[in-house]
């Protein structure tokens, strides 16, 4: 399974808490079983984890899922080097690229 | 104090929805939906949480959950009224307050090791808990709260909450499943009753609500969102 496809999961899982919260899951496996990619899913289960903290137990509209989707989506696009590049360099400013938008990202709270 | 007075079930749930209407806990969006945990997409959402800033309905409320617990658990068949972080914890406390006892809460994870890493309060081993939380909709937290009291040795049959969606019929599965019995104020139905006798919202978008409350994998599929509920998982 690369980056991309725990994005699949999180599409096919319907996008809410619980899928996020099953993506979460999945990372931790994948940094256990591809230490070469650790740093990725390690990065990928914090994005993850920070959605179901901030929309567990909170009202969330299906647009806000939407743009966080799409901001999930992209970080793991910008991951994928990790998955298919053998260029240490391309692997390392990925990781600190996507660290970087992962730690500036704010969750919106849906007004109801 | 402890309430001697049982209302009739239906007076609960029509106040209970009267109440909930008046703090403006209850949302319809037709529109722009909201999205469920299990990533349904819902006309509908409702904000419990709002009732503890409203001492005389959430009194009142307490003194209904604490009825509907005696007359369908029993008046000695608890020994700890435990809720369920975060907005099952100061219900919980109050109606500890309300039947005179103990009052726990269990973490939605673990905090260090050991068998009460998720309890919070003295030991529960043991003991016949009452969980307790603002809301059901498909009976999805309350599988890994009953995990972690079970596992702190606890002995729990039944859970008492103020709000049951009662559209899913995957909640009564799932809670049959891990052998906890619902108890409940008021549902989406009774909302919608009150809705219409006293004329709140407009009569356009009380019908979606209805048709959500009628089919909603069917209303989530065509307003964007899934068509089946995500399964809850089993380890995080």
């Amino acid at each position: 399974m690369s980056m991309l496809e725990l994005v699949q999961v999180i599409e096919e899982q319907g996008k809410g808490v619980r899928a996020y919260s099953e993506c979460a899951r999945i990372c931790q496996e994948r940094l256990n079983t591809h230490p070469d990619q650790a740093a990725g899913y390690y990065l990928l289960k914090i994005a993850a984890n920070r959605f179901v903290d901030a929309y567990d137990d909170q009202p969330l509209l299906s647009q806000t899922a939407e743009d966080e989707f799409q901001s999930y989506k992209h970080y793991a696009d910008q991951l994928e080097p990790l998955h298919v590049s053998s260029d240490l360099n391309e692997k390392l400013d990925a990781v600190n690229r996507v660290a970087a938008l992962i730690a500036n990202h704010k969750h919106l709270r849906s007004s109801v | 104090m402890i309430p001697s007075s049982f209302p009739d079930r239906e007076l609960i749930a029509e106040l209970t929805a009267k109440m909930l209407l008046e703090i403006d806990a209850v949302h319809f969006r037709t529109d722009k939906p909201f999205m469920f945990t299990s990533g349904l997409a819902s006309p509908v959402y409702i904000d419990c949480r709002k009732l503890i800033s409203y001492p005389r309905i959430r009194n009142t409320l307490m003194d209904f959950a604490a009825s509907v617990v005696m007359r369908d658990v029993g008046f000695e068949n608890i020994d700890s009224v435990t809720g369920g972080e975060t907005a099952g914890i100061p219900f919980a406390a109050w109606l500890a307050d309300k039947l005179n006892l103990p009052m726990h809460y269990v973490r939605k994870k673990p905090k260090g090791f050991g068998r009460d890493a998720q309890i919070e309060g003295s030991s529960i081993d043991g003991k016949k808990v009452l969980l307790v939380e603002d809301l059901t909709t498909d009976g999805g937290s309350k599988i890994k709260f009953c995990e972690a009291i079970r596992t702190a040795g606890a002995e729990i049959t039944d859970t008492v909450v103020v709000f049951y969606y009662d559209i899913f019929p995957e909640a009564h599965e799932n809670l049959e499943k891990i052998g906890l019995n619902l108890h409940y104020l008021a549902t989406w139905r009774d909302v919608l009753s009150v809705c219409k006798k006293q004329k709140y919202f407009d009569a356009e978008t009380l019908i979606q609500v209805e048709k959500f409350l009628d089919h909603p994998l069917e209303w989530s599929g065509a307003n964007g969102g899934a068509t089946e509920i995500s399964a809850i998982n089993k380890k995080d």
